[in-house]
């Protein structure tokens, strides 16, 4: 299974706007199953809130003025996972292997973040910084550390293996795993476990818009500037892999070697030096995540790698390993999956039942339903084998 | 009546047809040869009755009884098995091992007789290695039987494979270019097993090959595929003359690229002119 | 940690060399009898040193490897099993303990590497079925039942007596989830079924934590305390043969004895699938799917019995696993624990039943006797001045050391320590490419090179 590129010959007077076309053509595709992710869940919903509000008063007003909310928490949650879960994808379209340590390499970035976030304060050049700045600066160490740390993994726990019975490797990764959370928590020692970024003074709410309600007084829907980074940045890291994969020569190698690593070696590619750029790409996006989350949610311990990436890892599948659209749907589908449970199940069952709790049993329900009707992924391909 | 028939059988890739309304009947205790250039279908169609591919339209029988939306182990049960082109043997597994896997169909230990082990469990394991032990005297493998498969030999594992095919007792067995890339020693042994599948056995054999030599010694008659569609079918002699199959090997079509029977290469002349010689590759 | 391991090979080769190198006579009796009566004298006077309990244990490997007649094995086996080892188990309760955690686990990997060494189907929620198991015991053994079958609640909690049928229907339940979870699962390729099951065993442990509401039915967070134990039927016997223990120390025994059956049980079944038609289609199946359907292997029904029958062994174990703790909770049956089973299979060797014995008791003997031991040492070696950083509690830093381990092991032992024969054959072979650049993929190629490359 390679990485999924939709490369044409092209035209060289047509180049730009073919390649423009590639770049962007996923956004599209995202936006599409964002706005129907959000219809469905939220006509579900709705449909709910209507049959239930016989018994329930004021239910349909209550589940409404959430409704908002819960899409936009859905959709950080969302290109949280998809972001980390485009490093599975990759790692696993090249070398078809699951990289059990992703999740940890996210972790090191979001502590990385948080340690140069500290460093900064208490040098007191965090102050005179625009907090954008430190969030680009952030963003920017931390994907070198992370990519770099993915690079070493590669080259000491993986590549020895890369001959081996498949499922080898895959114990390596959990052994780096392992070693990675521990050895964090060493680094940070108990002070730090829980690592708090530093405040970035970015309390700006944005009105997205007003939607008028019968009540009179209007309902406004704003984003926080947290949340707004979150989305803005991992579309913009999305946008950078596509043109990466589909127009660099960097790009070609990568889907050469997804393709066939030993015809790749024959036409002069160099596979170990393109394996390991796989692996810092994948790393630096999943630090880049890191950071993100950090921005976002303030406080990181190293234990938060291991469920974000077990999700992350469920969304590439979702969405069809191998494939980076693919990752990307299915992290915002499982996102928006679980925003919607998490808030909804606990309002309709009148907290008998506590949606948090839930959400990850519908996630992993999802998965194995849609698995069922489509074994490839949302997105992936049906691959037969030649006989 | 005939023992196996395939009547329009027809398979679709997206816009590629790759089989097209292929008719063919087999006799009991036939050898049939299914020939024709590289991508003509012949695999494909071997796929479709083996139950790999479920065909698109027609029908396909074996002593009457419909094959059409069985899988393949039903299928290899009821009496068709195969060997591959690349052949595929469990290298991992011994040579006997091999011949067991395909007698599967053909034990009926329940999972609670193999746990309690009784006595008839254990008569039915002996007996059944023993018909492997036979079945591999058949392919003159006996010598290696507790060898990995993936020790022997390019021939011994073409022996293998057929070996493998015939512990499910077939009634019909379809043998994938069962000669390719063998030398001219290796080819003669060929030939003399797969007649011997008939004589001695019973067994009807439907093959794919290229060796044009092998075709026209051991074939009773002759099917010619091209492009997906069958263009000509009879005895040998009649395939030799029939003026559609030259043209099919001498057509205006790309020749294959990755070394199949090259288009250009008649039956009637591999033939005659360089009898036994490997005309194929892959 | 045994003799055998220091050296280049193992498996059955090694058993031929030990063959070769003692002779057919009666040396080899007298090397491993003697072993074993060294060793055991060796523990039972020093009953709390670790490094004795791992030689002693070890004398099973040199039983089990070296050339001597089956019944001298099953001898020597009954011995150290059945003799010393209770016998220290009384000087020592701890080592009794960790022994029978050891066979709980040895149970487990056993199970999984049916399902993921003999069919070759990866399971990354093997656990759940261990919880299935230990839930339908803790539940029905306690009057938690009673909130599930309030017009019932009159017969719960269940009689000790019903031990014996639960440990069947723990069999039973977990066998039909198996096929429940493999029905719709099975058809689909290697890794989406790892992620799959992963799912599955979330679900359960997740399902488990939260339905203590709006029934309480697994007791939530809190697990389940108070769990029944199997009946004593024995007591009389004990009464009238006037022994005198305590009911704790009878329990203990009463466990390491049911957990020593059900594995003697869990290998034998194991060891006669895997020599049946049945095994030989789980690895036909693991070699090449479409050559195995092609000769007549029910692709579904052999990996779905593959399933049900590695389930079986966890949803055992689980019931005696709950009876014996007398409490769960949710966290023993997280993605961990189902982890740390694959890693025991893996260890020890895909598909070898030897292996997984070998590689369950090896890492539960690390996490419970050689990791704390080692992080004890560490802290010796401080207090003598070493420079090991203050702020490094070696005791709380177990995950970093199992980590390490399982990175070293794979690295330099990729088979496994006691690989099964095919697999060690698969392992040589694609050693034998060359590393990196495999320019030839297919075998064929190399033994018949104008094949050509597909």
């Amino acid at each position: 299974m390679a990485v999924k590129a939709q490369a044409q010959p092209l035209a060289s007077r047509q180049a730009s706007v073919g390649t423009l076309r590639q770049v962007l053509a996923p956004i599209g595709q995202i936006f599409v199953f964002v706005v129907g992710s959000s219809l469905i869940l939220g006509a579900i919903v709705l449909v709910l809130a209507l049959l239930l509000s016989r018994t329930q008063a004021n239910l349909l007003s209550g589940v409404l003025t959430v409704l908002p909310l819960v899409i936009i928490d859905g959709l950080v949650l969302g290109f949280l996972y998809a972001t980390i879960a485009l490093g599975y994808t990759l790692v696993y379209g090249v070398l078809e292997f699951i990289n059990f340590a992703h999740g940890e390499i996210y972790m090191v970035g979001a502590f990385v973040g948080g340690g140069l976030g500290l460093w900064l304060a208490s040098q007191g050049l965090l102050a005179a910084m625009h907090p954008l700045l430190f969030v680009v600066f952030a963003l920017l160490v931390a994907m070198t550390a992370s990519g770099l740390l993915a690079v070493g993994i590669e080259r000491f726990a993986y590549r020895p293996l890369r001959n081996a019975p498949r499922l080898v490797p895959l114990i390596s990764a959990i052994g780096v795993s392992l070693v990675l959370q521990d050895l964090v928590r060493l680094l940070a020692g108990p002070s730090r476990f829980n690592l708090r970024y530093p405040q970035l003074g970015l309390s700006r709410r944005f009105q997205l818009l007003e939607i008028p309600t019968a009540a009179g007084a209007n309902l406004r829907v704003a984003i926080d500037s947290q949340s707004l980074i979150f989305i803005v940045t991992s579309l913009l890291m999305l946008i950078a892999l596509n043109y990466l994969i589909n127009v660099t020569k960097l790009g070609k190698a990568i889907r050469a070697v997804a393709q066939d690593r030993a015809t790749a070696s024959l036409m002069g590619i160099n596979v170990n030096l393109i394996i390991a750029m796989t692996f810092f790409i994948g790393g630096a996006l999943g630090g880049g995540a890191g950071v993100l989350f950090g921005v976002k949610y303030s406080t990181v311990n190293p234990y938060i790698g291991f469920i974000a990436g077990l999700k992350a890892f469920t969304a590439a599948v979702l969405g069809g390993i191998g494939n980076i659209t693919g990752a990307m749907v299915g992290g915002i589908v499982l996102g928006l999956l679980e925003a919607f449970v998490s808030t909804y199940l606990t309002l309709f069952t009148g907290g008998r039942f506590s949606g948090p709790d839930y959400a990850s049993v519908a996630s992993f329900l999802i998965l194995i339903g849609i698995l069922i009707f489509r074994p490839s992924g949302l997105l992936g391909e049906a691959t037969t084998q030649k006989v | 009546m005939a023992l196996f028939e395939a009547k329009d059988v027809k398979k679709r890739f997206g816009g590629l047809v790759a089989v097209n309304e292929v008719s063919l009947s087999v006799d009991e205790r036939s050898i049939v040869s299914v020939i024709g250039p590289n991508g003509a279908g012949k695999t494909t169609f071997f796929n479709i009755v083996t139950g790999i591919y479920q065909p698109d339209e027609g029908t396909i029988t074996l002593n009457g009884r419909s094959l059409v939306g069985l899988r393949p182990d039903q299928i290899a049960a009821f009496g068709i098995t195969r060997t591959f082109q690349n052949i595929r043997l469990f290298n991992n597994m011994t040579v006997l091992e091999n011949v067991l896997v395909g007698m599967h169909t053909r034990l009926n230990a329940s999972v609670w007789q193999i746990l309690l082990h009784g006595s008839g469990y254990r008569r039915e394991e002996r007996q059944a290695i023993e018909r492997g032990l036979d079945l591999l005297e058949f392919v003159n493998l006996r010598h290696r039987a507790d060898d990995l498969a993936r020790s022997l030999a390019y021939g011994e594992q073409r022996r293998l494979e057929i070996g493998r095919a015939l512990a499910s007792a077939p009634k019909l067995i379809l043998l994938d270019e069962p000669a390719a890339g063998m030398n001219p020693q290796e080819t003669e042994d060929a030939t003399d097993l797969i007649l011997r599948l008939r004589d001695q056995l019973g067994i009807t054999v439907v093959l794919i090959e290229h060796d044009m030599s092998l075709v026209m010694e051991i074939s009773e008659r002759i099917a010619v595929l091209d492009y997906g569609r069958m263009i000509a079918e009879g005895t040998p002699k009649e395939i030799r003359h029939n003026p559609r199959v030259i043209e099919a090997y001498l057509g205006q079509g790309a020749a294959g690229t990755r070394g199949d029977t090259p288009r250009g290469t008649l039956p009637a002349q591999a033939a005659a002119a360089n009898p036994g010689a490997p005309t194929s590759s892959t | 940690m045994s003799t055998s391991q220091q050296s280049p090979a193992l498996g059955s080769t090694l058993r031929e060399r030990l063959a070769a190198s003692l002779g057919q006579g009666v040396t080899p009796y007298v090397v491993v009898v003697g072993y074993v009566v060294i060793a055991s004298f060796w523990l039972i006077s020093n009953p709390f040193s670790t490094i004795a309990f791992l030689v002693f244990l070890s004398s099973l490997l040199a039983i089990y490897y070296f050339p001597i007649p089956t019944w001298l094995r099953v001898a020597l086996g009954l011995i150290v099993l059945g003799g010393v080892m209770p016998y220290v188990g009384n000087l020592n309760q701890g080592f009794l303990d960790v022994v029978t955690q050891a066979a709980i686990f040895v149970a487990l990997a056993l199970g999984l590497n049916v399902v993921v060494g003999f069919a070759g189907l990866l399971d990354l929620g093997y656990i759940a079925f261990f919880a299935i198991g230990a839930y339908l015991w803790a539940i029905f053994s306690t009057p938690q039942a009673a909130n599930i079958f309030p017009g019932l609640a009159a017969s719960f909690p269940l009689g000790s007596a019903w031990f014996f049928v639960f440990l069947i229907l723990g069999v039973v339940a977990a066998g039909l989830f198996g096929v429940l979870l493999g029905l719709p699962v099975l058809r689909l390729r290697g890794d989406y079924l790892a992620i799959v099951t992963l799912g599955f065993g979330e679900v359960i442990r997740l399902l488990a934590n939260n339905l203590n509401r709006p029934v309480n039915i697994t007791g939530g967070a809190q697990g389940i305390t108070n769990i029944g134990q199997p009946p004593l039927f024995f007591q009389p016997a004990l009464d009238a043969l006037n022994v005198q223990s305590s009911p704790g120390a009878e329990y203990r025994m009463y466990f390491y004895a049911l957990a020593l059956v059900i594995v003697l049980i869990t290998i034998m079944s194991a060891r006669r699938l895997n020599d049946s038609r049945v095994g030989r289609a789980w690895t036909a199946i693991r070699e090449d799917e479409t050559a195995a359907i092609a000769m007549g292997v029910p692709l579904v029904r052999m990996k779905l019995l593959a399933f049900a029958a590695g389930a079986t062994f966890a949803g055992a174990m689980g019931v005696l696993y709950a009876a014996k703790l007398r409490f769960i909770s949710p966290p023993t049956f997280d993605v961990v624990q189902s982890i740390s089973i694959l890693a025991m299979v893996i260890l020890g060797g895909m598909g070898s039943i030897p292996g997984a014995v070998l590689g369950a008791t090896l890492i539960t003997l690390l996490n419970l006797r050689i990791l704390p031991d080692f992080a004890n040492q560490l802290v010796l070696w401080r207090r003598a001045g070493l420079p090991i950083p203050a702020n490094f509690d070696p005791v709380q830093y177990q995950r970093l050391f199992f980590g390490l381990v399982l990175i070293l092991v794979t690295i330099f032992r990729p088979e496994g320590l006691l690989p099964e024969r095919r697999r060690r054959a698969e392992l040589k072979a694609e050693g034998s490419k060359d590393t990196g650049e495999a320019l030839v993929q297919d075998e064929q190629n190399m033994v018949h090179p104008d094949v050509g490359i597909k």
